[in-house]
């Protein structure tokens, strides 16, 4: 079964969270962590309506990174200490990531999306992301990916290969694949055709990731929907996504 | 030439510039279009490699072919291959539904993904390009070679 569910840079308000809990057939959505997004305090209410949540962690970009570099110039003559150097700063935005989900409220053991939206592929950046992976495991939260195909392809190839450091800690992400079938571009207006409601498409087959749970394969589209009134209702942008999980925050455990 | 235009800016706010840690999310001041801006012309300014200024060992290189091809130093396993082309609202590309007029495009085609940028600025020492999808993030090169 295929559950469907959105994203959307800006949060849509408690009053249309119900609405379209209540009216569409979406059941999931991605929630931004951290002090600079407008979804951090609302947690409780979404999640009290039913929602799974997927959590979003937004934390340094492979290939553009001002401190990944810094560290890499601090530690090139030694290439051991260079991935501990990179490890350990990965360790400290874990852990940063698992105190905003705590602050906003969310419960152990959900996944934490580490959100990559510069998807150069970045070997340092490999490092860094796998000490993050450490320090949210250690604080008994789960980690996953956001990104685009050939970057996942790329990590996991990695992480399955020889030649790391620290061969034996792998902590092995639940990825959500960001292949568009479609999309408007960001700042563009967005025609009425591609406000979209129930049935919402499903991924095409053939742009799915064999180790992706999730997909995001509508971007920068719109919602409509009929509200409980029956009063037709808008809110874009979106960028809608599928999941074989009904709440993708818990993965498996909730398909079961 | 500084060639984005009339594109509105995303939700950007300082927490979340440091969060992405030097590579910029969109800027509302992020140039007027330049009159006679053409495809072309900006085609002829991408030719040849650029340098991450995020990170040196980043470089990407366009090739008259119509090849790119994205390095990162010391590993060769990160080299990636594409193929690239410029559009505008004129010849807008079929996978985006709607665009920004004024706005000139890059499309990259690695075969697995299909990457759209906005082209913000590109002159003979600078390219700035921003993801034209999911939250607009920004990434900024240097030239060091051609044409």
């Amino acid at each position: 079964m295929i559950f469907s569910g959105f994203d959307s840079a800006g949060y849509p308000g408690d009053a249309n969270m119900r609405s379209i809990w209540d009216n569409t057939e979406l059941r999931w959505c991605g929630f931004y962590l951290g002090p600079g997004s407008d979804w951090n305090p609302h947690f409780p209410q979404i999640q009290d309506i039913g929602w799974g949540v997927a959590p979003i962690y937004t934390g340094k970009q492979p290939g553009s990174s001002h401190k990944l570099q810094a560290i890499h110039n601090r530690n090139a003559a030694d290439p051991k200490a260079l991935k501990t150097a990179l490890w350990d700063n990965g360790v400290l935005d874990g852990q940063e990531a698992v105190d905003q989900a705590r602050a906003s409220h969310i419960p152990l053991n959900t996944i934490l999306y580490f959100d990559v939206e510069d998807t150069t592929l970045d070997p340092d950046w490999l490092e860094y992301y796998r000490g993050w992976s450490r320090g949210v495991v250690d604080r008994y939260y789960g980690v996953g990916l956001y990104t685009r195909r050939e970057h996942a392809a790329w990590l996991m190839g990695k992480l399955m290969g020889d030649g790391l450091s620290k061969p034996f800690d792998i902590c092995m992400p639940t990825i959500w694949i960001a292949r568009y079938n479609r999309a408007n571009a960001n700042g563009s207006d967005i025609p009425a055709t591609d406000f979209l409601g129930d049935p919402l498409p499903a991924p095409d087959p053939k742009t799915v990731y064999s180790d992706a749970a999730m997909w995001q394969h509508i971007g920068n589209f719109g919602l409509k929907w009929t509200d409980s009134a029956g009063k037709t209702r808008k809110f874009a942008p979106v960028d809608f996504d599928t999941s074989i999980y009904p709440d993708p925050g818990t993965g498996f455990l909730s398909a079961i | 030439m500084s060639i984005l235009g009339g594109l509105a800016a995303q939700p950007a706010d300082s927490a979340l510039r440091d969060r992405y840690d030097g590579a910029e999310l969109p800027s509302a001041a992020a140039s007027a279009p330049e009159s006679g801006s053409s495809t072309t012309a900006i085609a002829q300014t991408l030719i040849g490699t650029w340098q991450s200024e995020g990170n040196s060992r980043f470089t990407r290189t366009f090739a008259v072919d119509g090849s790119v091809t994205d390095r990162y130093e010391g590993d060769e396993s990160s080299t990636s291959k594409a193929k690239w082309r410029l559009f505008t609202a004129k010849d807008r590309d079929p996978l985006l539904d709607s665009v920004v007029a004024g706005v000139t495009y890059l499309r990259m085609d690695n075969g697995s993904d299909v990457t759209f940028y906005a082209i913000v600025k590109a002159d003979r020492r600078h390219l700035q390009l921003r993801y034209a999808d999911r939250r607009g993030f920004m990434v900024r090169f240097r030239r060091v070679s051609g044409p």
